[in-house]
């Protein structure tokens, strides 16, 4: 208990407590703790009537995102883990593979797709003989639909075991009193996922508030500002002067304080998600909904979707990476095809250090993150532990509201002040990434735990056991699916993250991050690509280990005692 | 084996149990009976230390395991007790000997003990066959014995059990009570068992403690409860029973002579003319077609039948009164048939009307 | 064409760290007037460190020709290149040197950025000519910069929507036939360098912002970084850039695409120089790669990433073929702190950025 609350206070506190500093005493001339603390930096982010218009914007992305995101997220999880739509293997796969691709490539696969002069889905329509419709992304609405739809696979990963622990018994008393599969799910299933909905509601809005790629694409586009672009025009002044650290961890400190806000709306809604135990104490058996006729019709709806969300961007980033330079799908265009990109990132010399950075890097983090996280839902659930358990799950849920940006930097600082050798090192990008997901990790844990039906911990009390052992023997098997999800979620994401790498890599600590950083900057666009390609390839792979340890498994089942 | 003295808890505004006091001797099975919402399974895990309770103590055997005063509060895992939950809590993820093995694993047994004791819970419920079986493969009354074995295999000496028949159908809920009763005599445990159905109490237990909103109505040895209750509301709750409001006009000797609608019958018990007293019977406690010559014979219309299998339920009806008894099929009376009957006066139980001032 | 060697900042600093030069420990201390000698001293002193680690922006593949030639005359020293962007550079540079841990040797630094690096000292004044015998045209900064390498920045177009004959003039773009097919980078690098004076080749800032704010009325496309927009242009979303460098368009049009620069002047240049960070690890190694980046021995190396010496007898190879045609280079103030209001007026008048 005190072990973990000293890890949080390092990992979650000590960065805060960088900003408050950073808040304080730095601005455009001065870094931090260079000159006597005042308020200045909080007069100017928020008392700047402009910063609470952009605030308004803000609200309204996330909210529209995070509505598209999890919509589809829930519907793919539904589907995938609570009835017997064919193919479920694939569609797992499937939904799930936009997440290897970096988030400003699928911005820009998207303006390459819909853009009003040459974006494809336009020329492809003006081909087939219509008159040229002019279909741009560059609104509101435009920025909520990519920011959306980029979401759906992260939705889904951080939902579907709560999906797939659900009590079917509910469902089926639904179909039984007289309601189609639909409406069970509208009226039965999705209620009773509503604390682990919420729960990724919240993060999700939290993560649409701080995203900069699509709002720095889009959005800068469209003269369309909101908080994360005014924050990353403060740490990145293009005009030659110092980074206005002040102004951007006032900012961030005022997202801390809505993420805070949020967090009180969903501990209201976690007391009432007692009730909604879906692991229950009887006979634990998953079964799926039977569809019937249906089947197909839902299968044709998810692969409608799968259309935008990944085979779009998917087939755009591949086509991009065979390309020197994008041209229109056509046979004509298919003599340019080139390996190019493929033999250079492949051919790069000091790649094989890189992966092995990003592999320990990632690695780590998810291990440290998934360990920090099972340990905090553990204390915060069910663990007598009084005031302190809460308190400790919000502490964690915090950083998820600080920008990347302004995260990296308060790490930074925060280690360059504190010198323990890690500064410069791998090991501080990981311990800045265990950070960032241990968020997103323990939201998702908790909502996993909070449906596993307390007698099953209380039978094991009466057994004998105290709570760890109960912990560790019983409710961790039975939260093994959540666990793997967190783990792979935080191991892509660690992967992915750009902003923090980009601040805390050195040059014996470059990694893939950094890597699509430099291709991306330096016009790179083909090896961008051939990388995100054979990223999302092995990602693939990832994702069809479980399909393979499943093979394994049935083997030592009945030996478990 | 349990003594509860004062206990209070409260959920919020709301008290869920009151000053509860209970004493369970050993080796017995004391029955917690109520209807739903009576506060008997929140006193049940008061007693796992599954709840805290507000204020009061908790003493098994010569444990103090709680006390609001002294703020002792002993941990579940620490109680030494063995649990039975209505919905069994079978871990899903184990195998039906990992389920059974899992107390004595908190205890640290060597291994061979352990494989030993398993075995032996396990044969004790008639699960050997399926030591191996994954728990979630089993059938509800599986899972129930598996939930059993677990309970018992680290021998303590009370096991709680939370309506753990309730989910069975009628027969196997028929069979396991037997089996209940005939481990519990095995093992020479104290079982403290929480059910609302009555005839389950009655089969099982020692002593009942009868609940109601909270607090203890009555306590006693089932055949006294059920014959001799002390309170209108046990006699209601434990059986089927007849009252009869009536108007006592002599004294005669040790009895009092009771005028009611079906007539005049006799009570053991000293009242004042005049008094208002409810009379109370059990079907089982007429005589029919009593000898001539006995005292107070009443007689009355048959208005229903209905055929039982083993019996007959018949319905007497006169006025707006009503009384049940129960038949030998053979005896088939029709509606509108007039049977005479006898209470002896040493059975019929007399509750005065609540004191209105 | 000549360039200011204004330094900004307190006059009082500049003599301190001068002074503070003298009491650096340099193992070739002007032992000999000798350049040659002294950059073989200097040499020893590098190998003796063995290490030397080089901040720079530019392509991996590029930094690592320059390495490869640079070990080859002066083997024994390993070079590391960190490629990062030099905003990023600038930030990092103050926050390590704030904490006390330098970790970088020598940087390439665009003037842009120079402005806090010479303010708060984060680099050391050298006597590039007297002690290595440098050419003084490149000593700037009083020392403390050496060298500057250009990078245009003209019209760029896509050559199969429209062709170099179709724009003579930057005021051509402000016609209703390229409504829409403008596309402008939302810093406005080019523009602000394009607000120089007229002395100085340039247009002066009122006559920038007013065509600023006529190209908006022609409804431009605006995207941020000089990759995205030769990626847009080179994929057909736009008929002309604005804000993209000649030698990324080189890129896309040695594979094949349809992109191509024009030669229309005026043409901003942004101006990179070679600083050697205080406090660094590996100081003599530092000097040797500066002094060495600035000689002829890296001349052609440089020049394959269109990078050239400027000072106005040379300019990058892209900057001559540009002046061969008779287009005006506009290079990038040297004096910083007009650099600093000339780029924040020409980003409020695109408006992108808040």
């Amino acid at each position: 208990m005190w072990l973990l609350g000293a890890l949080l206070a390092w990992l979650v506190a000590a960065p805060i407590g960088m900003l408050v500093l950073a808040a304080l005493t730095a601005d455009a001339t001065h870094m931090p703790a260079s000159r006597a603390p005042g308020l200045g930096a909080f007069a100017r982010a928020w008392l700047d009537p402009a910063t609470w218009g952009v605030m308004g914007t803000s609200l309204q992305f996330a909210a529209g995102s995070c509505a598209l995101g999890l919509a589809i997220a829930a519907l793919f999880a539904w589907a995938i883990e609570r009835t017997d739509v064919p193919g479920r293997r694939l569609l797992f796969i499937a939904i799930l593979a936009p997440m290897a691709i970096p988030g400003m490539i699928y911005a820009t696969a998207w303006t390459q797709l819909l853009n009003s002069s040459n974006g494809l889905l336009n020329v492809a329509v003006t081909r087939i003989g219509f008159p040229q419709p002019r279909i741009g992304l560059l609104s509101l609405g435009g920025m909520i639909l990519v920011q959306g739809l980029a979401l759906a696979s992260h939705a889904y990963l951080l939902i579907a075991a709560a999906f797939a622990a659900i009590d079917p018994s509910w469902e089926e008393q639904s179909r039984i009193a007289g309601r189609g599969a639909a409406g069970s799910l509208w009226r039965i299933t999705l209620p009773l996922l509503r604390p682990a909905l919420l729960a990724a509601a919240i993060y999700f809005f939290l993560v649409c508030i701080e995203t900069f790629d699509v709002p720095g694409m889009i959005g800068l586009s469209a003269h369309i500002e909101v908080l994360s672009t005014r924050i990353y025009w403060a740490t990145h002044p293009e005009s030659g002067q110092l980074p206005d650290y002040g102004v951007a961890s006032a900012l961030a400190l005022l997202l801390l304080l809505i993420a805070l806000g949020l967090m009180r709306l969903h501990r209201g809604e976690a007391g009432r998600a007692r009730r909604f135990v879906t692991i229950t104490a009887r006979g634990y058996r998953p079964r799926r909904v039977r569809l019937g006729r249906w089947r197909w019709p839902l299968l044709g709806l998810l692969c409608a979707i799968l259309v935008p969300v990944a085979v779009l961007p998917l087939f755009m980033l591949v086509w991009r990476s065979l390309l020197r330079f994008y041209v229109f799908p056509s046979t004509a265009a298919l003599n340019r095809l080139t390996w190019f990109g493929y033999r250079s990132v492949l051919g790069e010399p000091g790649s094989l250090h890189m992966l092995a950075n990003t592999a320990l890097v990632a690695g780590s983090a998810a291990v440290a993150t998934v360990g920090l996280a099972a340990a905090i839902a553990f204390v915060s659930v069910r663990a007598r532990s009084g005031v302190a358990g809460p308190w400790l799950r919000r502490g964690a849920l915090l950083p998820q509201a600080i920008p990347s940006v302004v995260l990296g930097f308060a790490v930074m600082m925060l280690y360059l002040m504190l010198p323990i050798g890690i500064y410069g090192t791998i090991w501080i990008i990981a311990l800045a990434l265990t950070t960032k997901y241990l968020a997103g990790s323990a939201a998702s844990l908790i909502a996993a735990q909070m449906q596993i039906a307390p007698e099953l911990w209380e039978a094991s009390a009466l057994s004998g056991a105290g709570a760890w052992r109960t912990w560790r023997l019983i409710v961790a098997p039975l939260l093994a699916p959540a666990f793997a999800n967190v783990a792979l979620w935080v191991l892509i994401h660690a992967i992915r993250e750009l902003a923090i790498a980009i601040m805390l890599y050195s040059p014996a600590s470059s990694v893939v991050a950094t890597q699509v950083w430099a291709l991306w900057e330096g016009g790179q666009m083909t090896e961008l690509c051939a990388l995100g390609v054979l990223a999302t390839a092995l990602l693939v792979c990832l994702l069809s280990l479980p399909a393979l340890v499943r093979l394994v498994r049935p083997a030592r089942r009945g030996s478990a005692a | 084996m349990i003594t509860i003295s004062g206990l209070t808890k409260r959920f919020g505004s709301e008290t869920i149990l009151r000053d509860i006091e209970m004493n369970a001797p050993a080796d017995s099975i004391l029955t917690l009976l109520g209807p739903s919402g009576s506060g008997k399974s929140t006193l049940l895990r008061c007693v796992a230390g599954l709840e805290t309770p507000d204020a009061g103590e908790i003493r098994l055997g010569d444990e103090l395991v709680f006390s609001a005063r002294r703020r002792i509060d002993l941990p579940p895992d620490r109680r030494k007790l063995g649990m039975v939950f209505q919905s069994y809590a079978v871990w899903p993820h184990m195998s039906v000997a990992g389920n059974v093995a899992y107390p004595l694993h908190s205890q640290h047994r060597p291994h061979a003990e352990i494989t030993r004791r398993v075995g032996a819970a396990l044969r004790q419920v008639g699960l050997d066959a399926l030591a191996g079986r994954g728990a979630s493969d089993l059938s509800g009354g599986q899972q129930q014995r598996v939930a059993l074995a677990r309970a018992i295999v680290g021998e303590p000496a009370l096991l709680l059990l939370d309506e753990p028949l309730s989910n069975l159908d009628a027969r196997l809920r028929a069979q396991m009570r037997i089996e209940l009763a005939g481990l519990r005599r095995a093992l020479g445990l104290t079982m403290l068992y929480v059910t609302h159905d009555q005839e389950e109490a009655l089969a099982l237990a020692h002593q009942i403690v009868l609940m109601r909103d909270g607090r203890v109505i009555e306590t006693g040895a089932p055949a006294q409860m059920y014959e001799r209750p002390r309170h209108r509301f046990t006699a209601e709750f434990l059986g089927l029973a007849n009252f009869l409001p009536g108007r006592v006009v002599e004294q005669r000797e040790a009895n009092a002579v009771i005028d009611t609608a079906f007539g005049r019958f006799r009570a053991r018990t000293a009242l004042g003319e005049g008094t208002l007293p409810e009379l109370f019977f059990r079907p089982h406690q007429m005589i029919l077609d009593p000898p001539d010559g006995t005292a107070q014979i009443c007689e009355a219309v048959v208005s229903d039948v209905v055929f039982l299998g083993e019996m007959l339920d018949v319905t007497l009806r006169q006025g707006d009164q009503a009384l049940r008894l129960r038949l030998h099929p053979a005896r088939r009376p029709e509606p509108g048939q007039r049977l005479r009957f006898a209470v002896p006066p040493e059975q019929a139980i007399i509750f005065l009307p609540p004191q209105t001032p | 064409m000549t360039m200011p060697n204004a330094v900004p900042g307190p006059t009082t600093s500049r003599r301190a760290l001068l002074g503070g030069l003298a009491a650096t420990a340099l193992p070739a201390r002007l032992a000999h007037a000798d350049p040659a000698a002294n950059i073989a001293a200097l040499h020893r002193a590098a190998q003796a460190e063995g290490k030397l680690v080089y901040w720079s922006p530019e392509e991996v593949p590029i930094a690592r020709a320059m390495i490869a030639r640079f070990t080859a005359t002066y083997p024994g020293i390993e070079v590391t290149q960190f490629r990062i962007e030099p905003a990023s550079a600038a930030h990092r540079m103050l926050a390590e040197h704030r904490a006390g841990q330098v970790n970088v040797d020598v940087f390439n630094m665009p003037l842009l950025f120079m402005q806090p690096i010479l303010e708060q000292q984060l680099v050391v004044p050298v006597d590039w000519v007297g002690l290595y015998g440098a050419d003084p045209e490149l000593v700037m900064y009083d020392g403390r910069a050496i060298c500057g390498w250009d990078l245009e920045m003209p019209l760029c177009i896509n050559t199969d929507l429209t062709s170099r004959e179709a724009i003579t003039a930057w005021e051509d773009l402000l016609a209703p036939a390229w409504r829409g097919r403008v596309l402008l980078e939302a810093r406005g690098l080019p523009l602000a360098i394009l607000m120089r004076e007229p002395r100085d080749g340039g247009w002066g800032e009122a006559r920038v912002l007013d065509y600023i704010a006529r190209l908006k009325a022609n409804d431009p496309v605006v995207l941020l970084g000089g990759s995205p927009a030769a990626e847009a242009l080179a994929s057909g979303r736009v008929a002309v850039a604005i804000g993209t460098y000649s030698s990324k368009i080189d890129l896309y049009r040695r594979a094949g695409g349809p992109v191509d620069w024009l030669t229309v002047g005026p043409i901003p240049s942004i101006v990179y120089v070679m600083c050697v960070s205080s406090g660094c690890a590996h100081p003599n190694a530092a000097r040797l790669w500066a002094q060495w980046t600035a000689g002829p021995g890296a001349k052609d190396v440089f020049e394959t990433a269109n990078f050239g010496l400027v000072h106005g007898r040379a300019l990058s190879p892209n900057g001559q073929k540009m002046r061969a045609a008779g287009a005006r280079i506009v290079l990038e103030d040297s004096d910083v702190a007009a650099n600093q209001r000339r780029l924040s007026l020409a980003a409020a008048a695109i408006g992108a950025l808040k």
